[in-house]
């Protein structure tokens, strides 16, 4: 370019030239490394949000097994122990029973509860164990 | 390159300005966004070097934040962008003892040009780092990057007005510079 056409340039030619030179880019390295730096940093916390409500409940949950679990412990520990020629005589715990082994109680008192499965019902159960539990003494 | 072939260019369509749609990972992020912003960030603080690590802290952020919550993004973009050159040309002048930092470049890429305008290239370029930090942003956003006086102001913290007149200001002296330079 001349000194004249320099000269001459208009503020509104200045402003299409500069438009028109090449620009410059960052370079390609520069790309793999943000990217790479980017992978470690920690992710978002809304991202998290759905695995730590998870997570969340089954701490919850187990916390809840575990008093539960302590609790019917308790309870079989008061009940008093059937005499033994009845836990002999007694039916094996039905389908309907299972539950309760499953709660972790000894076979005993499954059995009580066997024993007593015409009116023993779950609610009944819980009923029983309740009030045992708040009398602190067995049935 | 004559001067017409290059407003030729100028007047061509450049679509930079053509994203549109959020991102949704760091990779589609930077593929948008990264040229212009390095440009501006190289712009205001003049080194390639320092322009790249703030580049990366501003993809950085947006790695550990995500743009999910961002409404706007470029704008939010170029905000981190433009914290991040000012801390750094502020942490320059605290470090007055060490040797400056050759603040010279600008959004031109003076190599990729043909031959014949470098010599204007590298006059424009010297031209542009002689101005005050806050006309250079107007420039490169305006010129370089097609932000609207409106966005730049918004971006800046600026009356409209004030975006457009150092605008005019910084292009006349760009253009006295040049003069200068040929007379």
């Amino acid at each position: 370019m001349t000194d004249r056409r320099l000269y001459d340039m208009e503020v509104a030619d200045l402003e299409r030239l500069m438009r028109g030179l090449p620009r410059r880019e960052p370079s390609a390295d520069l790309r793999r490394r943000v990217l790479a730096a980017g992978a470690v940093t920690r992710r978002p916390l809304a991202q998290a949000r759905p695995a730590l409500a998870a997570a969340a409940l089954a701490v919850l949950l187990a916390l809840d097994l575990i008093v539960v679990t302590i609790q019917d412990r308790q309870f079989a520990r008061i009940l008093p122990a059937p005499p033994a020629a009845m836990v002999a005589a007694a039916p094996a715990p039905d389908h309907d029973l299972a539950w309760l082994r499953e709660l972790g109680l000894p076979d005993e008192s499954v059995a009580v509860a066997a024993l007593r499965r015409q009116e023993v019902g779950r609610d009944t159960y819980f009923s029983l164990r309740d009030s045992l539990l708040a009398n602190g003494s067995g049935g | 390159m004559e001067t017409s072939r290059v407003l030729e260019a100028a007047d061509m369509k450049r679509g930079e300005r053509a994203v549109s749609a959020r991102p949704v990972d760091l990779g589609e992020a930077y593929d948008a966004y990264a040229a212009p912003l390095y440009r501006y960030i190289l712009t205001l603080v003049g080194s390639e070097e320092d322009a790249e690590d703030a580049l990366q802290e501003v993809f950085l952020a947006v790695g550990r934040t995500g743009l999910q919550h961002i409404r706007d993004v470029q704008p939010y973009l170029f905000q981190t962008a433009r914290r991040q050159a000012i801390s750094l040309l502020r942490k320059r002048r605290r470090r007055a003892r060490e040797p400056e930092v050759a603040a010279q470049l600008s959004w031109i890429d003076i190599e990729a040009c043909p031959v014949e305008d470098r010599a204007l290239a590298i006059d424009l370029g010297r031209a542009l780092q002689s101005l005050p930090p806050d006309q250079r942003e107007v420039i490169v956003l305006h010129l370089s990057e097609g932000f609207t006086f409106r966005e730049i102001a918004s971006l800046c913290g600026i009356p409209g007005n004030t975006a457009a007149s150092r605008y005019r200001l910084a292009l006349g002296k760009l253009r006295d510079a040049l003069k200068g330079d040929a007379s």
